[in-house]
């Protein structure tokens, strides 16, 4: 874990001094989205490896998947509930000036729609 | 929705391939520590990205206080949901459900913790959980961003909101959530620990 933040930080700190250089980021959110790519099918192999997930998944799994599925629920529940009341203005201020993902567009133009 | 699919199919891919080449004994061991480092990679690339991102600082001082709220409403959220549907869960008490729920996808700390003072049964749920937590997280985040808006896959992703869910955070959400989602998963990352015993000790 501590690991994983001293290498952002250096990554921030030179993304920081680079700053100017724009052509430096162009390709970046395709970069990230192929690196993801590769992440998530080596989090596959070891879950597939892993026998005992693998037998028992349809057991354990179950019970499991209802509490994640409730916790994750809950807390989406009440974040969105705090974006509402808290964050929306920002939001909107900021996401007309980003050149974020099509994803992330799409809801900054629906939400700029039914707030405005 | 099509980039979900696409990580979808990377996962099923690679579970298909552990599986079956964990039986045909062709998978390299170094293969485990090879995704730390592709992690590595991955969080330098991201750092970058913000680092060279001045929207993200400049969000980071006019949201100053209010950053708070983002885990205090994931605490109590996920927390209030679990004990929603622990009736349902057979065989494990009302304490275990929220303790497995605490680990907010930190899973290698709260299944440790919690196999330790409740057994192996609720330690392996507790893994298989917060497994769950991150990779629903990495399929469904640009659903979340829909349907809950930018914090959506923030309280979603948990502890994991800070390394291994930033990356897809900071791509849907926006750069400027990054910090956010950062602060996020270091106050929850660093809840786990105190929490999790907490929660089994009455």
């Amino acid at each position: 874990m501590l690991t994983v933040i001293i290498i952002m930080s250096v990554g921030m700190i030179a993304g920081f001094i680079l700053r100017k250089y724009k052509k430096l980021y162009q390709g970046l959110d395709k970069t990230v989205s192929y690196v993801i790519y590769l992440l998530l099918f080596l989090l596959g192999i070891t879950v597939g490896q892993n026998e005992t997930i693998i037998r028992n998944f349809h057991l354990i799994g179950l019970k499991a998947l209802l509490i994640t599925v409730a916790s994750v629920g809950g807390s989406i529940l009440l974040a969105a509930v705090v974006f509402h009341f808290f964050f929306r203005h920002d939001h909107i201020e900021l996401g007309t000036e980003d050149d974020v993902h099509d994803g992330a567009e799409v809801s900054a133009k629906k939400l700029q729609g039914e707030d405005a | 929705m099509k980039n979900s699919l696409i990580i979808l199919a990377f996962f099923a891919a690679g579970v298909l391939l552990g599986a079956l080449g964990d039986a045909g004994g062709w998978i390299p061991e170094a293969l485990g520590s090879m995704s730390t480092y592709v992690l590595y990679v991955l969080m330098c690339l991201v750092g970058f990205g913000i680092g060279g991102d001045t929207d993200s600082l400049r969000v980071l001082k006019e949201t100053n206080l209010k950053i708070v709220l983002v885990p205090l409403s994931i605490v109590a959220g996920s927390l209030g949901g679990a004990a929603l549907i622990s009736v349902f869960v057979q065989g494990l008490d009302l304490q275990e459900v929220l303790a497995i729920s605490g680990g907010f996808g930190y899973y290698s700390l709260s299944s440790l913790f919690i196999t330790e003072l409740r057994g192996e049964l609720p330690g392996t749920i507790a893994l298989l959980a917060n497994i769950m937590r991150e990779i629903i997280t990495l399929l469904m985040t640009p659903l979340f961003v829909r349907w809950a808006g930018p914090l959506g896959p923030i309280a979603s992703g948990g502890a994991t909101s800070m390394d291994t869910t930033l990356p897809i955070i900071s791509l849907y959400s926006g750069k400027q959530y990054a910090v956010i989602s950062l602060f996020n998963g270091i106050v929850l990352t660093v809840l786990v620990p105190f929490l999790v015993p907490f929660i089994l000790s009455f």
